[in-house]
């Protein structure tokens, strides 16, 4: 059985085999000092001054200055989210002094799931979707429901 | 020839060099005993058998879904045939491109990623073997669901399902459901192999061994596994938004209940386009192993080969919607994806001619697998000149769901992922089984497919050309499609003789008597050829250094500039003089001194533990435990009698907590 | 003789090789959460493109939009307990750091509270939804809404069971300064899940 304590953190130790010329790495050497306790709740005051100030923007008095002036609400309140979105990804998740590589794959994720969303956003308003009416569509819906006792959608599942 | 025999000729013999030095000499000792037999198969956690078991799984599906096309092509043979009705066409039509897109050609690649990675980087097994495990039942187990809808009613919709047609209000059968946790259980399954592979490619390659040296197969093994971390979870998304549509009664899908068809096309393709280059990519890796070993000449061009396969997985998520043209999005979206659509050509055109080139002026050896990889490059280019007439929208309103679009498919994945396949296997099955699949029937397979490849596949240009719709399961005689219907059937069935060769070959490798098999029978110059034929247990004695791309070829191609500077500078205590010898690690562990350069070696990575020279992954039966609990989940959604639900549903979460229990309490030990 | 060895322990699997240098089940969670991000793009771009549908005058006046109905003082006391539980997260991870290890446990457990705290406002929040009539199978809205946060839910749910079931060998010390990558990679994924819902909130409720 192999030494289970014999953990230690591999990415503290700083691997002679590893930095230099042999390619694409860099620094992806974790720095042995964690912050501390303090900085970890000062973060969190900063994380919750934003939350507040994300609630306050998307009510009244607020909706109607950023819309007097010609910005959308949308704007403000989606920088705000990056900014705590950023601020939890480098500090609580470590990015900031963790490897590079761990960062790569969030962007890479992010990216993807942000072109998906304008895309496909962009291609939804092109396309002439076809016009719904809910609410006789709700209508509807509960009359079946109260004729047949069960819901009108729902088809017989599996075999 | 062997390498040693070879180095002896060239009069070039290097005794300090890599494949003498990582050949294992070390008989396994000291082992707690190892479950044998087939118990020892189901509960492994080595890379080399699961890659195996990966690659007759798959065979499996291959063979199985091959008989699907066959009866297809049987009733398509002849104008109004009536072999079969409209719906078990429509069934075998979606079983059999299922079978080969989810069964067969990502696992298979899988199964060859397994069984190659680690030993093509000096690593001793998968960074997580027993995830590695688990992502081989799940998929597995996978086919399994999918299959068991053949006792009921099997899905009806294609492999793309497209909605409405696969909502509950049109095939409100089990099929469509079949296939739904088909998708999520080999998705699952290819998603932890995926991040495996990553792992392992990232951090387990040996010194010296930069991104610059990686093989070529590693290299497309990459990004391959970024290509399904990043693309599995659109469908995954899809899928289960399918699912609920058909249990639940939402309508994400559905019209008439506020929803929208054309959401779950941009979703399956935001994932469905990326896929074709998962298939596409590691046999172009495997070619790009195949053709500098045969041709007798490093690569042409290996960065270009390299970044080329990146720039391929970049633009792979740029060009979903050219699936969807005629679904009317616009000029100005139709102009954007063609145009990454074009531009995804230019990358494949670069490989192609970089494996000309590699060609060019070699001396070439026509050895089955040769004959493949360059088969490969012939049918591929074929398939790449139909799509790139397909990325252009106006052509592709022509050809949109006929038989043209089912030609192009066929000659991608076929003569190109498919090809690809064989010439790997038959490279590399004197590495795994320790025995040559025999020449002269190799030969008889390769002509065999090309001939019946091609009669049974160029004709459907034609056909889609002439208007012929796919997915229908017969026509009028009038049409003018008679002829060249049967033409293809006739091919169909040659290309089931050839497989048939293969499987012949196969059993004649397997009753042979066994000969002594050479590490390096190709004389090849990857590290998987410097252990011995088939690897033992832990690949290697001693982790090999790379100073090269062509590790076993040094003598002959030395590192550029003759300075093995990068060494050097990475590991200042372990200069090639200073490694041990394979026979100075038999030593008894304790013995001090003389354990010492096993102490050098194992000291460079930080962590030194004494006692222990390799330390292998235990056997462990929790990952199939763990796939087989998802499995009756997943039959519990599928049965509809309320007793059966309820008792699968039960166990099936008591064979997952147990396994996921076992498993975790098996880590913490 | 040299030996080969078989062992279970979760680290030597991993014979280093190297040019290891990266924490490879990091790594490894890394690339899952990069997946994960695509699949909460996919879940959210289709609360997108079906958004267009959820307002119009007729549902205005019937009250069935998502500014009616969304009580978004009520989410942003969930928005709060989910950042609370991130804090309480590090400052398991950081007592585990400095080999704490009646700390860390307790910040864990901490965090697998506040987790269960967000799980029941968020069962609150989809019975008020029922109330007022809006259903998976009848509003546009509904099924997307309940998709996105069901699914965000079980990420939740996940998450609680995966810190609970770190709770035991925590409390017999298990964790502390030379070996903290459990804790560490499940606050990986709990900081994931709080992330999502930051965005979620931003664009469900108060765009």
């Amino acid at each position: 059985m192999a030494p289970g304590g014999n953990m230690a953190q591999r990415d503290t130790h700083s691997n002679p085999g590893v930095g230099g010329p042999l390619g694409g790495h860099g620094d992806n050497v974790e720095h042995a000092s964690h912050p501390t306790a303090r900085f970890y709740v000062l973060i969190f005051f900063i994380l919750l001054a934003v939350t507040i100030a994300e609630v306050f923007v998307a009510q009244e008095p607020f909706l109607g200055i950023f819309e007097g002036i010609g910005v959308p609400i949308a704007v403000p309140l989606l920088i705000l989210a990056a900014v705590k979105f950023l601020m939890i990804a480098a500090f609580y998740m470590h990015l900031k002094q963790d490897s590079r590589a761990f960062s790569a794959f969030l962007i890479a994720g992010l990216i993807l799931a942000m072109g998906m969303l304008f895309t496909f956003g962009g291609l939804f308003t092109a396309h002439s979707r076809e016009p719904f009416d809910q609410i006789a569509w709700r209508e509807q819906l509960a009359q079946n429901a109260g004729t047949t006792g069960t819901s009108a959608t729902t088809g017989g599942g599996g075999h | 020839m062997s390498t040693a025999e070879y180095r002896a000729q060239e009069g070039t013999i290097d005794p300090g060099r890599i494949a003498e030095r990582a050949r294992p000499q070390i008989v396994e000792r000291g082992l707690r005993a190892r479950p044998g037999g087939w118990l020892g198969w189901i509960t492994s956690t080595d890379h080399k058998k699961i890659g195996v078991m990966y690659l007759i799984a798959t065979f499996m599906f291959f063979v199985v879904g091959g008989v699907e096309a066959l009866m297809m092509r049987l009733q398509l043979g002849a104008a109004q045939n009536t072999i079969m009705d409209g719906q078990t066409y429509n069934a075998l039509v979606s079983l059999h491109g299922t079978t080969m897109v989810f069964l067969f050609v990502v696992p298979v690649l899988a199964g060859f990623g397994n069984y190659l990675v680690p030993l093509m980087i000096g690593a001793r097994d998968m960074a997580f073997p027993r995830l590695n495990a688990l992502s081989l039942w799940l998929f597995v187990f996978g086919g399994i669901v999918f299959y068991t809808s053949l006792f009921f009613t099997p899905p009806e919709a294609g492999w793309t399902s497209y909605a409405p047609l696969s909502d509950d209000a049109f095939l409100p059968t089990g099929g469509i459901d079949a296939w739904i946790f088909l998708v999520h259980l080999t998705g699952l399954s290819s998603l932890i192999g995926a991040i495996n592979f990553v792992a392992t490619i990232h951090n387990m390659r040996p010194k010296g061994m930069g991104f610059g040296r990686m093989p070529l197969f590693v290299w497309t093994i990459l990004i391959y596994a970024y290509l399904l971390i990043l693309a599995l979870p659109a469908i995954a998304a899809a899928v289960t938004m399918l699912l609920t549509d058909r249990h639940f009664g939402t309508g994400f899908f559905d019209p008439t209940a506020g929803g929208d068809p054309l959401l779950w096309q941009h979703l399956f393709w935001f994932f469905g386009h990326p896929e074709v280059y998962i298939l596409i990519l590691p046999a172009m890796g495997i070619v790009s192993e195949v053709l500098p070993v045969f041709s007798r000449k490093p690569i042409f061009g290996y960065s270009f080969i390299a970044y080329s396969g990146v720039a391929i997985g970049f633009l792979s998520f740029t060009v979903w919607a050219h699936h969807m043209f005629a679904t009317g999005l616009g000029d100005f979206a139709n102009g954007a994806f063609a145009t990454g659509s074009f531009l995804i050509g230019v990358p494949t055109g670069v490989k192609i001619f970089n494996w000309i080139g590699t060609m060019w002026g070699g001396s070439l050896r026509f050895k089955t697998a040769m004959l493949f990889a360059v088969g490969f490059i012939a049918m591929f280019i074929i398939g790449g000149i139909s799509g790139v007439s397909l990325a252009s929208p106006p052509v592709d309103f022509q050809q949109t769901d006929t038989y043209y679009v089912v030609a192009h498919i066929h000659y991608v994945l076929f003569g190109g992922a498919i090809m690809g396949m064989f010439a790997g296997m038959y490279y590399w099955w004197p590495k795994m089984f320790g025995r040559f699949l025999d020449e002269g029937l190799g030969k008889v397979h390769f002509w065999l497919t090309m001939v019946g490849f091609n009669l049974a596949f160029f004709p459907m240009h034609w056909l889609g050309t002439e208007g012929m719709p796919r997915r229908i399961y017969t026509y009028f005689p009038d049409m003018g499609w008679n002829f060249w219907n049967m033409m293809s059937s006739v091919g169909a069935y040659i290309l089931g003789i050839s497989v048939m060769v293969l499987v012949g070959n196969m059993i004649y490798a397997y009753r042979r008597p066994r000969e002594e098999m050479p590490d390096n029978p190709w004389d090849a110059a990857t590290l998987e050829w410097a252990t011995t034929s088939p690897p033992p247990a832990h690949n290697f004695d001693a982790v090999p250094v790379v100073y090269s791309r062509y590790p076993l070829w040094e003598d002959r191609h030395p590192v550029e500039g003759g300075q093995p500077a990068v060494i050097a500078a990475a590991a200042p205590h372990t200069s090639i003089d200073e490694r041990s010898h394979p026979a100075d690690t038999q030593v008894a562990v304790g013995e001090g001194e003389s354990n010492a350069h096993l102490a050098t070696v194992e000291a460079d990575h930080g962590e030194h533990e004494a006692g222990h020279a390799f330390h292998l992954p235990a056997p462990t039966i929790f990952p199939m435990i763990l796939a087989f609990g998802l499995l009756l989940i997943a039959f519990a959604l599928l049965f509809s009698p309320p007793i059966l639900k309820v008792t699968f549903l039960i166990t099936g979460v008591i064979y997952f907590v147990v396994a996921i229990y076992g498993w975790v309490k098996q880590i913490s030990e | 003789m040299a030996v080969v060895t078989q062992s279970a322990d979760a680290l030597t699997d991993r014979a280093p090789t190297g040019l290891e240098s990266l924490d490879v089940r990091k790594l490894g969670m890394w690339a899952f959460l990069g997946s994960e991000c695509v699949f909460f793009g996919s879940l959210i771009s289709m609360y997108f493109v079906n958004r267009p549908l959820m307002f119009s005058p007729a549902l205005e006046a019937a009250h069935l939009t998502p500014k009616t109905i969304l009580n978004i003082p009520f989410t942003g006391v969930l928005a709060f307990i989910l950042l609370c539980s991130s804090l309480t997260m590090v400052l398991a991870l950081n007592a585990m750091q400095q080999s704490r290890r009646r700390a860390g446990s307790f910040w864990l457990l901490a965090t697998a509270f506040l987790g269960m705290l967000f799980l029941g406002g968020q069962a609150i929040e989809f019975i008020e939804i029922a109330h007022e009539g809006i259903t998976l199978q009848n509003s546009v809205f509904g099924q997307s809404f309940l998709l996105l946060t069901g699914f965000h839910g079980t990420h939740v749910f996940v998450g609680i069971i995966w810190l609970l079931s770190c709770i035991p060998r925590a409390l017999r010390g298990g964790f502390h300064a030379g070996n903290y990558i459990g804790p560490e990679i499940c606050g990986l994924y709990w900081h994931f899940v709080d992330v999502v819902w930051v965005v979620i909130f931003t664009i469900i409720y108060l765009i």
